[in-house]
This record gives structure tokens, sequence and C-alpha cells, in this order.
């Protein structure tokens, strides 16, 4: 989430900050999907405008800056929810009347 | 000529055509000076210009390597980071060569793409494998047919190649792990 930060707002470094990224992402075996996702679809980022012209999947800083943010929001909501569903866990009595654990 | 025989000027008995010969030598011994700095950048500059001469791109970086090191030896380092500078143009201008190697082969590649293989280590070969062998997924967000090959390569990571849809161009290339995402469609 930091890294995501930064890419936003450091914007000199975003092309090697995206790369850090990508590593992080890519050398784990069991990544977030939406992290994953997200590693993938940087790869279009193109800050070339020229180069960016040569194809169509190619996106530059506003697209990218959407991207992120959209990501933020998502990986905000995952962890509300996974936090409201270990809340209610704990909190749903098990047989004997007690809450569970 | 006198000099190269080991006469001195010294032997002239005439002052004033001593002084005279004495004038135009130090004219020739500059004059040397300036020939032998001429030379030597025409030789950088014969290195550096080889670069736009048709040949392989990998010779190029050689020759372009060359002309750097004489521009460091002759200028001193102080003027190595403008030689980096050119060198990082001239990496540039290889990226774009090496595309066009690669459309005389029949596989064309975007430079963004070709400087992926080149950051990745991905080789021509192995996005002509992935292009062949690998399976075909729709990305229907990018709009790209995304060519993967599954566990790929030694490390087990996977590799992806990434192609227009109409012109077939290689957009992008991956090495990574868990490459293929929910939403491709095979």
């Amino acid at each position: 989430m930091k890294i995501l930060e930064e890419i936003l707002y450091d914007k000199q470094n975003r092309s090697v900050l995206i790369k850090e990224f990508q590593e992080l992402i890519w050398n784990d075996n069991n990544p977030n999907e939406i992290l994953s996702e997200l590693a993938y679809d940087l790869d279009f980022y193109e800050p070339n405008e020229e180069w960016r012209k040569q194809d169509i999947s190619y996106y530059g800083d506003e697209r990218l800056e959407e991207e992120i943010k959209s990501v933020i929001k998502k990986i905000k909501q995952q962890n509300e929810e996974n936090a409201y569903e270990k809340d209610n866990l704990d909190s749903t009595p098990d047989r004997s009347g007690k809450p569970g654990t | 000529m006198l000099r190269d025989k080991g006469i001195g000027f010294d032997r002239v008995g005439n002052d004033r055509l001593r002084e005279r010969l004495e004038r135009w030598d130090g004219i020739q011994r500059y004059m040397e000076v300036v020939h032998k700095g001429v030379k030597e950048d025409g030789l950088m500059l014969l290195e550096a210009a080889s670069f736009f001469v048709p040949m392989s791109w990998l010779t190029k970086v050689k020759y372009l390597k060359n002309a750097i090191t004489l521009f460091k030896a002759k200028r001193g380092a102080a003027v190595e980071k403008v030689a980096t500078k050119l060198a990082e143009d001239g990496a540039e201008q290889v990226v774009k060569e090496g595309t066009t190697a690669l459309v005389k082969t029949g596989l064309e590649v975007s430079v963004h793409a070709a400087q992926r293989m080149a950051e990745r280590g991905i080789t021509q070969k192995m996005v002509e494998t992935a292009l062949a062998k690998g399976t075909r997924y729709l990305d229907p967000k990018n709009g790209t047919f995304n060519y993967v090959i599954k566990n790929g390569f030694a490390s087990g990571k996977d590799l992806l190649v990434g192609t227009n849809i109409l012109t077939g161009k290689v957009t992008t290339v991956l090495r990574g792990s868990n490459l293929v995402k929910g939403r491709f469609i095979p």
C-alpha cells in the first residue's frame, strides 16, 4: 500500500517505483489477486508520449493514477470486509452458548 | 626535417634567418599538436558515426562503448557524464534499431516491449516460442491477446507475451508468478 502511494505522489521516480512494485508481486508465490492484477496492468503504463502512440493499450499518468486509486480503495474495502468477518466469527456463540474464539 | 635529424637552429649563423626558422618551427609544433587532437577527435567521431552504419545493433553498442572509452580517456571523467548521457540516448536508439531488426524477421515489437525484453532478459526466441506454443488469452480490459507459458522458466515463473489483437504487434513481455488473471478469456 505504501509503495502504491509513493507511485502516486513521487512522479519523478514513478517508473522505478512501478518496477519495484512489480518485482515484489511477481516474486511472491501467493500474491493478493487485486495487487497482482494491478502489477500486470501497470505494465501498459508508458510515460514517453511518442512510444505510447505505438499501441492503443498503452496509457499515461492520468489513467495510471486512476488505476492505483481504484486499487487502494478496493484493498481498503477488502480489509474492512475481512475485519468485519473476523469480528463476526469471533462473536458467534458456539453450541455451549459461549462466544466463539 | 632538420629537427628530426637532430640539427639545431643554433648552427644557423644569420640571426634573422635563425629567428624566422625558430618561429616557423614553433608554428609546425603547434600544428602537429592540433593535428594529433583532430585525429583523436576523428577516431572518436568515427567510432560514434559507425553507430549509424547498417550492422547488428549489438555491434553498434560495442562501437558506442569504444567511442565513450576514447572520449573518457581524452577528456577526463568530468565530461564522462555527457558521454554517458549520449550513450543512454544511443541505447534508446538501439532499442529502436532492435525493433526494426525484429520487424525484419517478421516479429513486430513496439519500443515499449523491446525495452521490457531488454530489462527482463527475455529474448526474441523466447517471444517467438511463447507466440507459437503459449496458451492464448484475451485480456478484455487492455485489448490484448496474451500468450502464456506457465512455468516457462527454470525458476518456475511464467512468461507472458502481450500482443495487439488486430496487428499482432508485441506490446509487452512479462516474467513472473501467477500471470494468468481471472478476467482473461481463454
